[in-house]
């Protein structure tokens, strides 16, 4: 699965045209998951927090060797989280009445069915297998810890004080064991049956079962039928689930879905965007063009305008002149008629 | 600020900023190779209920807003027209350049395995992840942002057909460098859609990647005039005459367009609230925090840039500037460290190792050194003799 | 390959669309040069 996922453009390019011949198993888009896909089933209500299965999980995982033994209950006083050295911790938690006696629950990665680490890694090193369990592939991983920032369960850890090949560790629900059909480690260490290990179909009717028949001791919910989409692990308490620190307000949302309408628009960006900026783009170049072709023709014509002013003065100017010069000339020719008019009359007289 | 040009002139080497960088810059290689032989545990204070940190929170986040000028720059000179603001490109695409490679720097501190970083383009490609979509869009603008800068150097180095090659790509690389920009200046919000129940509701919202988008306008544009004042008094000496004659224009332009960006985006912060109804919220102590964000840090520069604008008061612009420009330092800030986890026990919450601070101050201190080498040497604030009338 | 999740299925269609969304990309500059390639040389809108 890991290797067709990460062989993906390999894949497509090898289809030819990018149209990979895969349906989806329904034409809406709803998913079934794997319905026939492994879980377990964590009663609080047997649970009697002895850390068996913090043992069994650090031996069957390799972990390190943890500060204080597992049989050391001291542990237990403060409220601890998963990390590097540890896929699974119990917590102990007081009962609401302070009388019946202490409430445990066991943490460990729940196995989402749209797991928010899968969708979230940019080179997709989560993968949910068949089977059911979430595994993680540390030959690719780059470190950037979106994984940790999505999980809503706050499960996966770092390896902060490897310097140059840490790891993102989490709970496999002990996938290579499952392959070689040998139960998970901590489900197999549990003395008390606190854990169920099974197909979640059939986990699911234990549980209802176990509340049916015992109302007084359960609280009619199974954690994880519905939360986030859905996990593989199962939880039933009598304790309400806020005070054993299981979220009620997760909604039944799987992870990865507030994510994909944000990202569905990013085509349309990529497809917009350009459309509309060469747009504008061609828009102002023709208005600078429309702009500087007014400002040529607005010169031209002043230009003209100009000429035409001075030839029209001119011409006026030329008229003026010839109008003086007949006028001269009349006054001449007056002059010159009147004189000789006198001069006749003179010569008259005479 | 005339001992500061002097002290440039002089060229002596132990000035007192050139001897604080030597520090900071030694301080930061001890630094790094902590953070190289100890593991990100030694040097900050990361842990598994908070992954990202100072380096996320500042470095990448507020980095890539801060550098938003570029795009921002590029589409109102080349897209819409407005050469009167052609002198302000070069130097805020070179910001813009710097601060990715600066947020591209600081991403090899803080992922695992840096030398990895390509895996997601060459080996694994996660689609399904908004984190692939940031980081092929930061890859590709980064690359963007150097052709789009490269003419600098090419006039520098008097490479004359290369240089002309690379400007005839001016617009298609604005283009792009806007459309790349849009998508992950917004995908940077929408990486925190998927924890919607870590983050506080006042901040978390379905329209974080248009929030992120839309703030990063206002960063950019107050970016460009904030450091338009800084490298006045810097660098005065070396602008030209068209770059000093358009400065206060560029001021006055910008802070104007980032008067009205700021007043819608205060607007759709509002509707923020309206679609979750989290108004009860706003008088708990995290909604008091909110309001001192959105009035102090979006309303207040909005309603200072609109008075500086009306009354073109240039000193009344640049301190709106620097009021917005922390503005998105708080917004950011407080999206991926101080309303992130808001849940847990103080006793659990995160607070920056000084190591981590120190390397942030590290990385931006060799940011400056290169931004105060490129802007001596080439034509950043004054045209090129040679190749005048031709851009 | 089957798709039983959500996440396969968005696997695949973001596949098909991010390679779409590169053609694309590389194809629009050229449809550009394309459509205004008989306009004469004054009006040059360069991409």
């Amino acid at each position: 699965m890991s290797n067709s996922r990460r062989n993906f453009f390999k894949q497509v390019a090898a289809i030819g045209a990018g149209v990979a011949i895969t349906k989806p198993a329904k034409a809406t888009e709803e998913f079934p998951g794997y319905p026939d896909s492994y879980g377990i089933l964590h009663d609080t209500s047997l649970c009697v927090g002895c850390r068996s299965c913090e043992a069994a999980c650090n031996e069957v995982n390799q972990l390190p060797p943890p500060e204080k033994p597992f049989d050391d209950k001291s542990v237990l006083d403060k409220k601890r989280r998963t990390d590097d050295k540890a896929y699974t911790v119990v917590n102990r938690y007081k009962d609401r009445d302070g009388e019946k006696k202490p409430v445990y629950r066991k943490i460990q990665c729940n196995h989402c069915f749209e797991p928010a680490c899968a969708s979230a890694c940019f080179v997709g090193a989560f993968t949910k297998t068949p089977l059911g369990p979430v595994i993680y592939d540390p030959s690719i991983c780059v470190g950037c810890r979106y994984c940790i920032v999505a999980c809503p369960f706050n499960v996966p850890a770092f390896e902060y004080d490897e310097p140059l090949h840490p790891r993102v560790m989490k709970c496999t629900m002990c996938y290579p064991r499952l392959l070689e059909g040998k139960l998970p480690g901590c489900v197999k260490a549990c003395p008390v049956g606190a854990l169920t290990f099974g197909k979640r179909k059939d986990l699911l009717s234990i549980a209802r079962e176990r509340i049916r028949k015992h109302p007084d001791r359960y609280i009619d919910h199974i954690y994880g039928e519905h939360e986030m989409g859905g996990t593989n692990w199962l939880y039933i308490t009598g304790t309400p689930f806020e005070e054993v620190d299981l979220r009620m307000d997760l909604g039944v949302t799987p992870a990865p879905e507030f994510t994909y309408s944000a990202l569905s628009a990013v085509p349309m960006v990529v497809g917009l965007w350009p459309v509309l900026l060469t747009g504008v783009y061609a828009i102002n170049k023709r208005n600078q063009k429309m702009a500087k072709k007014e400002e040529e023709e607005a010169v031209l014509a002043a230009i003209d305008k100009t000429r035409k002013e001075e030839q029209a003065k001119t011409e006026t100017a030329l008229e003026r002149a010839k109008k003086e010069q007949q006028k001269a000339i009349d006054i001449a020719v007056k002059k010159a008629l009147e004189e000789t008019s006198r001069s006749k009359d003179k010569e008259e007289n005479e | 600020m005339t001992t500061l040009t002097n002290r440039i002139e002089h060229k002596s080497i132990f000035t007192i900023q050139n001897i604080i960088s030597g520090i900071i810059l030694l301080v930061g290689l001890v630094l790094t190779f902590l953070r190289f032989t100890r593991g990100l545990g030694t040097v900050s204070n990361l842990s598994n209920n908070q992954p990202w940190g100072f380096w996320i929170g500042f470095d990448l986040l507020t980095g890539v807003a801060l550098a938003a000028g570029g795009y921002v720059t590029g589409a109102a000179v080349y897209i819409f027209g407005n050469e009167k603001y052609h002198s302000a490109v070069r130097p805020a695409v070179l910001t813009g350049f710097l601060g990715y490679a600066m947020v591209v720097f600081a991403l090899l501190y803080d992922v695992g395995r840096p030398w990895r970083l390509p895996y997601p383009f060459f080996v694994s490609q996660g689609v399904t992840s908004v984190m692939f979509e940031v980081g092929a869009c930061v890859a590709l603008y980064l690359t963007v942002l150097f052709l789009e800068i490269s003419p600098v150097g090419l006039e520098w180095l008097g490479l004359k057909k290369t240089r002309n090659l690379a400007v005839k790509l001016t617009v298609l690389l604005t283009i792009l460098g806007v459309i790349l920009s849009t998508l992950h200046q917004s995908s940077l919000g929408a990486l925190f859609l998927i924890a919607p129940s870590k983050l506080h509701p006042l901040w978390y919202s379905n329209y974080l990647p248009v929030f992120f988008f839309i703030s990063s306008i206002t960063a950019g544009l107050s970016m460009v005039i904030f450091e338009g004042s800084l490298s006045q008094r810097a660098y005065g000496e070396k602008m030209d005459a068209k770059h000093l004659k358009e400065k206060d224009d560029v001021a006055l332009g910008f802070g104007k367009a980032a008067a009205i960006v700021l007043f819608g985006y205060f607007a759709i912060k509002v509707v923020g609230i309206a679609a979750g109804n989290h108004w009860n919220l706003l008088f708990t102590p995290y909604g008091l925090w909110f309001q001192v964000e959105m009035i102090g840090f979006v309303m207040l520069p909005c309603f200072l840039y609109s008075i500086g604008v009306r009354d073109k008061n240039l000193k009344l612009i640049k301190f709106a500037a620097g009021l917005t420009v922390f503005g998105i330092v708080l917004n950011r800030l407080n999206i991926s460290l101080i309303a992130f986890n808001y849940r847990l026990p103080l006793s659990e919450r995160y607070f920056p190792h000084w190591m981590e601070i120190g390397i942030s101050v590290f990385i931006v201190t060799i940011g400056i050194s290169v931004y105060r080498f490129i802007v001596t040497k080439m034509p950043v604030f004054y045209e090129h003799p040679e190749f005048e009338d031709l851009h | 390959m089957d798709i039983h999740t959500l996440q396969q299925f968005v696997f695949h269609t973001k596949g098909v669309i991010y390679i779409l969304i590169v053609g694309y990309l590389i194809g629009f500059p050229l449809f550009w040069r394309f459509l205004h390639a008989r306009e004469p040389k004054d009006n040059d809108i360069h991409t």
